[in-house]
């Protein structure tokens, strides 16, 4: 494991560092506690959620970013980094079940762009996955844009114990995506017949191996304690087509409204929340939203929450 | 001569080994996957005979048949893939030529008459015996899966090795998007399927090519056809009659009088010309007067020959009869686009390019032991805890050599009913349990969705009120695809299954 370079941001690892210290230092009597960089700090002059509308999946996807800082902020010179984009689907990119491919292959060049040594990308689909990278179209872009796109296979996956879990004690996670420097989710934003949507908390359940079907049992807590666990360094919510019913695959496009947007942000729960707002929903009508945020996973009061917004039509 | 001879056997196989492979995801090659078995014409023989019409696949066997005429058993010596099998195997085991049991050697024919009169009265047998469906049948239930069990052992054992990660990963990458499927696959019972194969490669211990001299009904086959062959091995009256050329002969078609031939046993090696230390064997199309007259061409008894009609017409008794399990509604889901019930066995050959092809998609496909009878033996069958008919695929309507599975676009496909799901709400979640699941909805492909998800308030055990999402099967939508009950989180039977009922049946 390489140790990073910037000192004004928090990597995953970190993270479960600091909060090992945070529980020692309020144990202590909270003087350690100041001393704790807090996640999407006050005053680097950048928002927390940035939301970039109106032009071609690849323009909105580079505007969502720069707004929040740039690449560079999230990817250093000589990083692994891991793109993991929902493509758990044979469906086209037009029945809007998978990440858009130009979105996933620009955020593989801005990663590269930014210094990254390599980019990997994969996802554990729920169809076959030669037919999934295929049809989705992200197999062909991503690898042109320069990513190492793989299949998941049986043997990357490790029994991992989650120490704050409260549901997902432990499980088996995909070694290739927690031995990243950075881990960039890039998740689509769909309708779901249980957790209601599908956003970025729902898209980390591709890094899980085992009878994923048993995840649905109480889901909510399952994916607030699996965010907490993964903490993914950016969220990038794909909205360019969203599927509004019959979700999480879709298949007729009567379903699909098309809204161009990206939405980025640090902080999963903070991306979530809002993602709930492009269905007409509540971030509270979302309850893994409510428990990730409990969990310290970003804000999702509306209100609170410091964005940009920007069309670029 | 024998040196091109080994060669086009070599690339024949490779070949076969190619097309082998092509059948997987994304099924892009130009050449038909299912080649081989097209140009066999027992194969088409037997399911024209037994389905009763022309099968327009088959049309280029008859052509290979007609070849025979004058060529003689080429294709044993030069082209079939078990014959190479053999030929190599004997290679490296470095076996002896060995003798043949002169009252063995018939057999062939009585195993053709049999396998033919079965098929007239449509007991269709062809496929337990043909040497091509027996190797395509060996390759992909049995050898090929254990081959990559063993790259996946090895790749299991080095994926440990964390510098080698993105290098196996790219490798299985890439393998898996051509020809490999992506997990291991398993097919029940492929066991027995090899067996026969095993049997065939340890009696060429007995005595080389042991299969093709006695009990190859292909070979039989082509053997009736080769009566008035005109390329033939020929021996000028300079032979010394050292008997060099007997003692090598694989096929033993060399008898005492070693100028003389038995032609229907010849398969052209050339292995006699080769080695014969005087240089006066040759095999050309030139006719010699100093030939004697041939031997008798069959040496068929009657009492044989009417055994064997007698067993083809006991074997539709004893298929359609003693070992029959009526009970096929019940039990067999078939592939979207096989023909009705009957007709499907009539043609079905057992090859599994189907199988083969599934196991690289939905993985839906298995082998059939014993569910519907002797006489569903090996055909296809889907099998939705193993697997799922994947909604975009059509490769096994692709890939049918007789037209048992009917070539569907992929818009009919997608229409096309292959069963219905029941939801057996005692090991339901949400039923049984009163929470939350819906991953058989969530996985439904039917855009509609064919499960759908009713808010319900019950009271629980406890006496506690829950509002509960509970599935409901809608069965105008539902095409029996299955993945509800591969993915369905409960342990051991799922709590969602598929059954035959409403089943569509490709009828022309």
């Amino acid at each position: 494991m390489r140790k990073k370079e910037t000192k004004d941001l928090i990597t995953r690892r970190d993270f479960i560092k600091k909060t090992a210290y945070t529980t020692l230092g309020l144990s202590l009597g909270g003087a350690y506690f100041d001393l704790i960089p807090a996640l999407g700090q006050e005053g680097d002059g950048f928002p927390d959620l940035a939301v970039a509308t109106d032009g071609s999946p690849a323009e909105i996807t580079k505007k969502a970013i720069d707004l929040l800082g740039g690449m560079k902020k999230f990817v250093s010179k000589g990083d692994i980094v891991v793109v993991k984009p929902n493509i758990g689907w044979d469906r086209s990119p037009e029945q809007a079940a998978d990440t858009n491919p130009e979105v996933v292959a620009e955020v593989v060049r801005l990663c590269l762009e930014a210094g990254a040594k390599k980019v990997k990308l994969f996802d554990r689909p729920c169809n076959t996955a030669s037919r999934c990278y295929s049809r989705s179209g992200i197999k062909e872009a991503a690898s042109e844009a320069g990513a190492d796109v793989s299949y998941v296979v049986d043997s990357g996956f490790v029994k991992t114990e989650l120490p704050e879990a409260v549901e997902l004690k432990t499980w088996w996670l995909y070694r290739p995506a927690l031995d990243a420097d950075v881990l960039i989710n890039v998740p689509i934003a769909k309708h779901h017949g249980l957790t209601r949507l599908t956003l970025g908390m729902k898209n980390l359940m591709g890094i899980m191996g085992g009878n994923r079907g048993q995840i649905h049992w109480n889901i909510d807590q399952k994916l607030g304690d699996l965010a907490n666990y993964v903490r993914p360094d950016l969220t990038i919510l794909d909205a360019v087509r969203i599927l509004v019913r019959n979700g999480p695959q879709g298949g007729n496009l009567k379903d699909v409204k098309r809204i161009d947007t990206i939405i980025a942000g640090q902080n999963i729960a903070t991306v979530d929340a809002y993602g709930a707002t492009l269905f007409g929903l509540k971030p509270s009508d979302l309850e893994s939203v409510k428990i990730a945020n409990r969990l310290g996973l970003g804000e999702i009061d509306l209100d609170k929450i410091r964005m940009k917004k920007i069309s670029l039509s | 001569m024998k040196t091109l001879r080994r060669i086009t056997q070599i690339v024949f196989f490779l070949f076969f080994l190619y097309l082998f492979l092509a059948a997987s995801y994304p099924l892009s090659s130009k050449i038909p996957v299912d080649l081989f078995l097209r140009l066999d014409p027992l194969l088409a023989l037997s399911s024209i005979i037994s389905s009763r019409t022309f099968i327009n696949t088959f049309i280029w066997a008859f052509l290979l048949l007609l070849a025979t005429i004058p060529l003689g058993r080429f294709f044993c010596g030069w082209v079939c893939p078990l014959g190479t099998s053999l030929d190599v195997l004997s290679y490296l085991a470095k076996n002896k030529i060995g003798k043949s049991v002169e009252k063995l050697r018939p057999f062939k024919y009585y195993i053709l008459f049999f396998l033919l009169i079965g098929a007239l009265f449509s007991a269709q047998l062809i496929w337990f015996l043909d040497p091509v469906a027996i190797i395509t049948r060996s390759l992909t239930l049995s050898i090929f899966p254990m081959v990559t069990l063993l790259f996946t052992a090895i790749f299991s054992a080095l994926f440990g090795l964390t510098f080698l990660q993105d290098f196996l990963l790219r490798i299985q990458t890439t393998l898996s998007s051509t020809f490999l499927p992506e997990t291991l696959t398993f097919f029940r019972f492929s066991g027995s399927v090899l067996l026969i194969f095993v049997v065939i490669l340890g009696l060429e211990f007995v005595s080389r090519r042991f299969w093709c001299r006695n009990l190859c009904p292909l070979g039989a086959l082509y053997a009736l056809f080769s009566r008035y062959q005109i390329l033939k091995r020929r021996v000028s009256p300079d032979c010394t009659r050292c008997g060099e050329c007997q003692k090598i002969c694989k096929m033993d078609a060399i008898p005492d009088d070693f100028r003389l031939t038995r032609d229907q046993e010849c398969i052209l090696c050339w292995d006699c010309v080769k080695d014969c230390p005087e240089a006066v064997t040759s095999i050309d199309f030139k006719s010699r007067k100093y030939e004697k007259v041939p031997l008798p061409i069959f040496d068929l008894s009657r009492r044989g020959f009417l055994a064997s009609v007698t067993l083809g017409l006991l074997s539709v008794g004893v298929l359609r009869g003693a070992f029959a399990d009526k009970d096929l509604k019940g039990k067999l889901i078939r592939p979207p686009g096989a023909r009705p019930e009957p007709e499907f066995l009539d043609r079905c050959i057992r090859c599994h390019e189907c199988v083969r092809v599934c196991s690289t998609s939905g993985r839906f496909l298995q082998p059939a032991f014993l569910e519907g009878g002797l006489e569903a033996l090996w055909t296809p069958i889907g099998v939705a805890r193993y697997g799922y008919c994947e909604y975009n695929c059509t490769m096994c309507t692709d890939v049918c050599p007789t037209d048992a599975i009917h070539k569907l676009d992929e818009e009919t496909k997608k229409k096309t009913v292959i069963g219905i799901a029941f939801i057996d709400r005692d090991r339901c979640i949400p039923w049984y349990k009163n929470e939350n699941c819906i991953v058989c909805e969530e996985q439904c492909p039917v855009p509609d969705k064919a499960i759908e998800l009713r808010e319900e308030k019950v009271i629980h055990w406890d006496g506690t009120e829950r509002i509960v999402k509970r599935p409901y099967v809608i069965e105008n939508l539902c095409i029996g695809c299955g993945i509800c009950e591969t993915k369905c989180p409960v342990e051991g039977k799922s709590a969602i299954i598929i059954t035959p009922q409403n089943e569509q049946r490709w009828i022309d």
